[in-house]
C-alpha cells in the first residue's frame, strides 16, 4: 500500500468519525457552564494506586473476557 | 517473495490488534493510571485505531459493496456491529476530549466539566465494553491463529514446511 493510498483511506475514516462527532455535537450542544458537574477533586478521584488499580483493571478484563466467551460459546457469535 | 508483503501484513494487523486491545483495557482503568495518561492514552488511541481500519479496508470496502446484495445475514450482522463499535469509540473519544481535565487544558483549551457530555461518556463506556467483547467472539478464529502465529511463533515450522 503507498502512502497516498494509506492518506486517502485514513482520511475517509476520519472523515467518518468527524461527521458522528459533530451529529453529537449538534445533539448535546456545546458544553456549557450551565450543566456544570461540580465534583470536588476529579485527579484525586482517580489518583491511580495499585491495589484500586489492579482490581478495576482484572474486574474490566474479566467482564471482557466473559462476554466474549459468552458470545461465542451462548450466542454463537462466529463468522 | 510474493506472501511477504502479506505476511508482514497480517503480523503487523496482529501487533496493532493486541495493541488496542491493551489501550482499550488500560482506558478501561482510569484508577490504574489516573487522569492524566487515561486522556493521553484515550487521545493517542486514534493511531492504532485508524492503522486497524486502514488495514481492514479490503473487508470495509468489499462489505459495503456486497452488503445489500450478496452478504448473508450473519455477514450483514458483522457489518452493523463493526459500524456500531466505531461510533462507539468516536463518541466515547469525543465525550473524553469535551470533558478533559489534563489534555486540552495543558495544550490551551479551557474545557466545561458539562454533566450531558460525562453521562454520554459514562453510558458509551459500558456499551463499548459489551461490542468489543462481540467484536472480539466474532472474530476469534482469525485473532486467536494471528496470535498464536505471530506472537507466540507456534506454528512457523508448519509454515514453512507447507510452502
Amino acid at each position: 500500500m503507498n502512502v497516498m493510498r494509506f492518506i486517502l483511506r485514513a482520511s475517509v475514516i476520519a472523515l467518518a468519525a468527524g461527521a458522528i462527532a459533530g451529529i453529537a455535537f449538534l445533539v448535546l450542544g456545546a458544553p456549557s457552564l450551565a450543566r456544570e458537574y461540580h465534583v470536588r477533586n476529579e485527579f484525586a478521584r482517580f489518583v491511580p494506586t495499585v491495589g484500586h488499580g489492579l482490581i478495576q483493571f482484572g474486574g474490566e478484563t474479566f467482564l471482557l473476557v466473559l462476554v466474549a466467551y459468552a458470545g461465542r460459546r451462548w450466542l454463537r457469535i462466529r463468522l | 517473495m510474493t506472501k511477504a508483503p502479506s505476511r508482514f501484513r497480517n503480523a503487523v494487523a496482529i501487533y496493532i490488534d493486541v495493541s488496542l486491545l491493551i489501550a482499550l483495557l488500560l482506558l478501561f482503568s482510569p484508577r490504574l493510571t489516573g487522569l492524566a495518561l487515561h486522556e493521553w492514552v484515550g487521545i493517542a488511541l486514534a493511531v492504532p485505531l485508524l492503522v486497524h481500519l486502514v488495514l481492514s479496508w479490503t473487508w470495509i470496502s468489499g462489505n459495503t459493496a456486497r452488503l445489500l446484495k450478496t452478504a448473508t445475514a450473519r455477514a450483514r450482522a458483522n457489518y452493523v456491529l463493526n459500524w456500531t463499535l466505531f461510533a462507539l469509540i468516536v463518541l466515547e473519544v469525543t465525550s473524553g476530549i469535551a470533558i478533559s481535565h489534563v489534555a486540552l487544558p495543558y495544550l490551551g483549551v479551557p474545557t466545561i466539566n458539562d454533566r450531558t457530555w460525562r453521562a454520554l461518556h459514562n453510558w458509551t463506556l459500558n456499551v463499548t465494553l459489551l461490542v468489543i467483547g462481540f467484536h472480539i467472539a466474532m472474530n476469534w478464529t482469525a485473532l486467536a491463529a494471528g496470535v498464536r502465529r505471530y506472537l507466540w511463533r507456534t506454528s512457523d515450522t508448519q509454515d514453512s514446511s507447507s510452502q
